[in-house]
């Protein structure tokens, strides 16, 4: 019986202590505290109120996964720090040790930052103004009046993949100039990240045409992390973890996409 | 302290231009201690350049002039010492608006020679009672009379002790009737021993008062000498024309 | 018409949106304060320095004139990217290691200095040279004459064109939002975006024009009393 306690309570303080030590070894900025950057609107990604530098009221997948993140680290401590979207591929250090913005992984931007191995599919979702037919493939698309958001992916797709007859309308800042233009139907149909319109066209049911479908584009969110960063290699593990055992498969299902658009061709 | 020849003031072949203009042409001349000497000549004749050359408000072209001995237009002298020993009042009064009259009085004995408070506000005192301004001394210079300012003006002067005062036409801008309480005040000076160079107007004071009166004209004294040999007896002819012109306008 | 109104006035939407604005606006504020102080100072020196005499001097005149003309010459916005994302990457040491809230601070400072050099530039020339001249003649130094003399009155000249600056950095942190700062315009786009009203923006200028209401009653005021004054020094 004895042998047994002792045996337990090795184990258990074994288990603790590598656990701590876990904690203890992850490279964060602050040891002991994970810092996570966040950037608003990204309706469904972040909800909840910015306020200083930090965020109230925090849900959401983005959120939600840096939850699971944290605890797969094993930090019990997590601050959530506002980093402009604008400033991301800047070449300056960064003040949070990973960020979720849903930010496509691409060539160009991990020349300036390091990413995370990806966490979402990033395809391109369609979503047209009331009152046009659905286009029911990516050939329909070209005789659109498309819109796009500055800096993204959505934007490079058109202008590089599909060069649709009539030039996109191109909106900076932020997506809700965009969105605002389908709804007044400025234009006939917005490409921005699929998550994002559809969570928009869930908020919003009457104001747009729907989510039309979406266009593969083998992009994938990853975390920004500042170029060369230590942290990367238990970020990926971690992530990995997470996709392995359904978590984060979960947490799309609970905040992004239900039910999954069409796939165009 | 005088220089060699006993004179306390000497101007030697002084030059002035301002740009075309040439407004002192080789000007001599000397003042001694506890003289008063008056300047008189129609306007633009130079007086007072003249008077702001002697505390370095303007820089001689030519020339030089020596002041209690030193030697003051070779460019190295401490400019900010010698005005502390001149004091000059202007014919626009110049004081303060934003400071009373005791503040216009006793800001350079407490900055530039390093009086206190008290030892500063005793002095002022003293000066405004015996210039009868006592009672204005918390006043802002908007509500005295012109003479009275004139007063003030004086009283501030003399409150860094100087060893030389310069007038310039400093009744010219009053009403007819505060001027003579200004005249009173600087005939108590000449009277106490001050060493002044005066430009001036007012003839019938200059007669009095002056112990040497020069006529400038176009730049150049043309005449010097007592108040009675040029009053009276007058040698150039400009002088004569200057003169007549003053008795027909009733102010001699 | 009835769509409009309703997006930017809505009584409901207002209500929801006044904490949320106010919460950014308070950022604002402080930018405005600690921007302010910072300018009354540095611009005074700036002015002064550009009033200087003799000819060793004349570099640090010549750099006052370069400040003042590149920092009227670019837009704020500029300004506050240069600082915002510039700066940080540049990776200068504690230079590069600011929060944006600095930036922020740091951007209007520039700016609204070279405005103010000028208008405190104006108030010294404006003080008639006879005040100079009498106080030098006194024995006062260049530095005491401009300190005991000069400076009181050319200060209390400029007051109305000051505030009126003021006024325009007060309305100019809102720019600040451009590298990140949340602050009320910041705030009122994402309220616009959670709820689809632009309430949050009719609020945030609301604001602005609440506070600047009282600064520019006051100009008005003050300058009012000046030319009473004056009216009466000539009588």
């Amino acid at each position: 019986m004895k042998r047994v306690l002792l045996a337990a309570s090795i184990a258990l303080l074994a288990i603790t202590a590598t656990a701590g030590a876990r904690s203890l070894a992850v490279p964060t900025k602050q040891p002991g505290k994970l810092i996570v950057g966040f950037d608003l609107p990204a309706p469904a990604f972040w909800n909840g109120r910015a306020t200083g530098t930090t965020i109230k009221n925090p849900s959401g997948f983005e959120y939600a996964l840096s939850q699971a993140i944290a605890k797969k680290l094993g930090i019990s401590k997590v601050q959530y720090l506002r980093a402009p979207f604008g400033g991301l591929f800047s070449p300056a250090p960064k003040k949070f040790d990973f960020a979720f913005e849903e930010v496509t992984i691409t060539a160009e931007r991990a020349k300036v930052v390091s990413f995370s191995t990806g966490y979402f599919d990033a395809n391109q979702g369609v979503l047209i103004r009331k009152g046009l037919k659905k286009p029911t493939s990516l050939a329909a698309l070209k005789s659109l009046q498309l819109c796009a958001q500055s800096s993204t992916t959505g934007l490079a797709y058109i202008q590089h993949k599909l060069r649709p007859k009539k030039k996109p309308l191109v909106y900076s800042a932020s997506s809700t100039a965009a969105f605002d233009a389908v709804e007044a139907g400025k234009c006939d149909a917005l490409i921005l990240d699929v998550p994002i319109v559809a969570s928009q066209a869930r908020k919003k049911p009457g104001a747009y045409g729907g989510v039309a479908g979406q266009i593969v584009t083998n992009e994938h969110y990853g975390a920004v992390m500042e170029k060369g960063s230590k942290l990367k290699p238990y970020l990926d593990r971690a992530i990995k973890a997470l996709i392995a055992n359904g978590t984060i498969k979960r947490l799309v299902t609970k905040w992004l996409l239900n039910p999954i658009p069409p796939v165009l061709k | 302290m005088n220089s060699a020849n006993g004179h306390f003031v000497i101007l030697d072949g002084v030059t002035k231009r301002f740009d075309e203009l040439t407004v002192l042409q080789g000007i001599d001349l000397t003042v001694d201690l506890h003289q008063v000497v008056c300047l008189i000549g129609s306007s633009g004749s130079g007086k007072s350049t003249l008077l702001r050359c002697v505390n370095l408000l303007e820089v001689v072209d030519e020339g030089t002039i020596v002041v209690d001995g030193e030697t003051i237009t070779n460019g190295d002298a401490d400019v900010n010492a010698l005005r502390r020993k001149i004091g000059i009042v202007f014919q626009a009064f110049n004081l303060f608006p934003h400071m009373t009259v005791m503040q216009n009085i006793t800001l350079a004995p407490r900055k530039a020679r390093g009086f206190s408070k008290e030892e500063a506000h005793s002095l002022a005192r003293e000066l405004l009672g015996r210039i009868g301004l006592l009672d204005k001394a918390d006043e802002y210079p908007d509500r005295l009379s012109g003479g009275q300012q004139q007063r003030v003006a004086i009283a501030r002067a003399l409150a860094m002790n100087p060893t030389l005062m310069l007038l310039d036409e400093i009744t010219s801008a009053l009403d007819p009737q505060l001027v003579s309480e200004v005249l009173s005040l600087v005939r108590e000076l000449a009277n106490t021993g001050m060493t002044m160079i005066i430009a001036t107007h007012e003839m019938s004071f200059a007669r009095e008062v002056a112990d040497k009166v020069c006529f400038l004209d176009g730049g150049v004294i043309l005449e010097e000498g007592t108040p009675e040999q040029i009053f009276s007896a007058p040698t150039e002819e400009r002088t004569r024309e200057f003169l007549a012109r003053i008795i027909e306008a009733g102010r001699l | 018409m009835g769509k409009f109104l309703h997006a930017f006035f809505s009584p409901l939407g207002f209500r929801h949106a006044v904490p949320q604005v106010w919460d950014g606006f308070q950022t604002n504020i402080k930018l405005m304060v600690i921007a302010e102080i910072l300018v009354l100072f540095f611009a005074l020196g700036f002015a002064i320095v550009r009033g200087l005499p003799g000819r060793a001097t004349w570099p640090l005149r010549v750099l006052a004139v370069a400040y003042t003309d590149f920092f009227r010459g670019t837009p704020l916005i500029l300004v506050a990217y240069v600082w915002g994302l510039g700066i940080p990457a540049i990776h200068a040491g504690i230079i590069s290691n600011q929060s944006l809230f600095t930036y922020g601070v740091i951007s209007l400072t520039l700016v609204y200095t070279a405005y103010v050099t000028e208008v405190y530039r104006a108030g010294i020339e404006s003080v008639h040279p006879s005040q100079r001249m009498a106080a030098r003649s006194l024995g006062l130094t260049y530095a005491q004459t401009l300190r005991y003399v000069v400076l009181p009155q050319a200060i209390r000249r400029v007051v109305p064109p000051l505030l009126n600056d003021f006024i325009g950095l007060q309305k100019d942190t809102a720019i600040i939002t451009v590298i990140g700062v949340t602050e009320a315009l910041a705030q009122a786009g994402f309220y616009s975006s959670d709820y689809f009203l632009y309430v949050g923006y009719t609020v945030a200028a609301v604001f602005f024009v609440i506070l600047t209401i009282p600064f520019a009653r006051f100009t008005d005021r003050l300058i009012k009393q000046r030319e009473l004054r004056e009216r009466a020094q000539l009588v």
